[in-house]
């Protein structure tokens, strides 16, 4: 079992949905994250006075999933996020020790489904 | 004695005050009519910059939140170069009127001089502002500032000239061509084609030759930011839109109930027949208001209540059907569909006058259908091509849009450097 965690450009989003859906993948959790990376930032200015703000708006979807279906994640991830320039972002693969279903109490790979 | 002498002097004090007001009743009661006057067109004139507040949260609301800072800016900024560029250029060629003259002539009693071309200003204001809804999140801020003040300069300054101004006598003189072939005058109380439909009909090229944002039909992503905020700015609209109608009049005395509730009535039956066609669809009923109100604006002043509940009714419908057919058929990214609503239910205001405007549909008469037709469609077209020529004009040379970068992160950190959260930065 493994979760699977990608930080996306937040406008990839529906695309790389519509990815994961199309191949077969239809569970997921989504948070709206800031975070940096190769990017960089920007400056903002209110009244003349600058901020500087390194921390730019992403998407971080977590998946949880059985081991042979990993692959076919991030394929379908990369395909849908991929634009070629900095900022794309960037996807993690974890262990995933246990996971239940709170409705049956199934365990491992079962539960994961 | 002393009583007697109290009485005396009283009367002498009593007729003394009537005989002055005899002497007088003729100055006094023309300096209440310019004052009024005076302060009725003012009180419009307030009312119209109001409806200004309801451009931009209209826009707000229907942008996304990357793009609303700009919405913002956009909408004050274009008001201040319209104020400029109309009064220095645009009002003087529309009516003949110059105010850069003596302060104690150019104004004239009261002041109503410069009152007037505040009120004026409102509507020539407008153009920019309807214009700004359609090109939202993608145009560049000073290439669509030039557009603006070309149009509030030159372009709408024309139309209004041959409709309402300088210019008027062929089609709005009863000597003129229009009357003498048709029997009667060209009939736009308060706008319908004068003021939204050159908007509307100068933004449609501008929304084409920009091309739609960026992933707009790659699929369902574009969101819109806030109905709160787009349906404040509605509201802001409709309250400011009583000014825009019932103040058209121009002086207390021509005053009429009849546009105010006509300007009612227009409204609901917008409202109603967008919510029906759209099963409640939180935008397509606040446009709807809209809609009715636009095509409302030219017989508001000879329509029966019934006959503009039916204009606004139609309006309403028509804009729910032809900005589905624009924005997904025709895949025209109009982002607020200032086409659908100020271009086309302009148009059928303009045209409306001549049918529901004649007695035989309770209307007070005075209008022809075919008059009213031909300068509708006339406006319609001259300010279709004039859109098409400064925005090619623009395009061809400083460019009329974003770059991707700059669209992607959207127009408020890219123009603006701020978000409209500043505390959601980190």
């Amino acid at each position: 079992m493994k979760i699977v965690v990608a930080v996306i450009q937040p406008e990839r989003l529906d695309d790389v949905k519509d990815s994961l859906f199309e191949a077969g993948i239809q569970k997921m959790t989504v948070n709206r994250v800031r975070g940096c990376g190769q990017q960089g930032g920007f400056e903002e200015s209110y009244r003349g006075q600058v901020k500087k703000v390194n921390l730019l708006d992403k998407v971080r979807i977590e998946i949880a999933l059985n081991d042979e279906f990993v692959d076919t994640a991030v394929k379908a991830i990369v395909k849908a996020a991929k634009t070629g320039t900095i900022g794309d972002g960037k996807i993690f693969v974890w262990p995933l020790e246990q996971c239940i279903r709170i409705r049956t109490e199934e365990e491992g790979n079962d539960a994961v489904g | 004695m002393l009583k007697n002498t109290r009485i005396v002097s009283f009367c002498l004090f009593f007729f003394t005050l009537l005989n002055l007001s005899a002497e007088d009743g003729e100055s006094a009661s023309s300096a209440l009519a310019s004052s009024s006057d005076a302060f009725f067109i003012l009180i419009g004139a307030v009312l119209i910059l109001s409806m200004h507040a309801g451009f931009a949260f209209l826009e707000v609301g229907s942008v996304r939140h990357k793009n609303q800072v700009n919405a913002l800016n956009k909408i004050i900024c274009e008001w201040g170069f319209s104020t400029l560029i109309y009064f220095f250029v645009g009002y003087p060629l529309a009516r003949g009127i110059f105010l850069t003259g003596d302060v104690s002539e150019a104004g004239g009693v009261n002041g109503i001089e410069y009152i007037r071309f505040f009120l004026f200003l409102g509507f020539a204001a407008c153009i920019p502002a309807i214009i700004s809804g359609g090109v939202a999140e993608r145009a560049k801020f000073w290439t669509n500032s030039i557009a603006g003040i070309i149009f509030v300069g030159l372009v709408y300054p024309l139309i209004e000239g041959v409709t309402w101004g300088q210019f008027s006598d062929v089609f709005s003189s009863d000597t003129g061509w229009l009357a003498t072939t048709f029997g009667a005058t060209f009939h736009d109380f308060a706008g319908s084609a004068v003021v939204h439909g050159t908007g509307g009909w100068l933004a449609l090229p501008a929304v084409i030759l920009l091309g739609h944002r960026i992933k707009r039909y790659d699929s369902s992503s574009i969101k819109v930011s806030s109905i709160p905020f787009l349906a404040l700015g509605s509201w802001i609209l409709i309250v400011g839109w009583f000014g825009f109608n019932v103040m058209s009049a121009g002086a207390l005395v021509d005053i009429q109930g009849l546009v105010a509730i006509n300007s009612l009535m227009a409204m609901v039956g917008g409202t109603i027949a967008a919510l029906l066609l759209s099963k409640n669809d939180a935008g397509f009923v606040h446009n709807g208001a809209l809609a009715g109100l636009v095509a409302v604006c030219a017989g508001s002043d000879i329509y029966h209540p019934i006959g503009a509940l039916a204009v606004g009714a139609i309006a309403g419908a028509l804009f729910v059907v032809s900005f589905e057919i624009e924005t997904q058929k025709l895949k025209i990214d109009d982002v607020l569909g200032v086409w659908p609503l100020h271009g086309l239910c302009g148009l059928w205001g303009g045209i409306a006058a001549g049918i529901f405007g004649q007695q035989s549909l309770g209307g007070s008469g005075g209008v022809s259908f075919m008059g009213q037709l031909i300068v509708s469609v006339g406006i319609a077209a001259f300010a279709m091509i004039a859109g098409f020529v400064v925005y090619g004009a623009l395009k061809a040379t400083l460019g009329i849009r974003l770059d991707t970068q700059e669209e992607r992160i959207g127009s408020d950190l890219a123009i603006h450097h701020i978000e409209a959260n500043p505390e959601d930065a980190l």
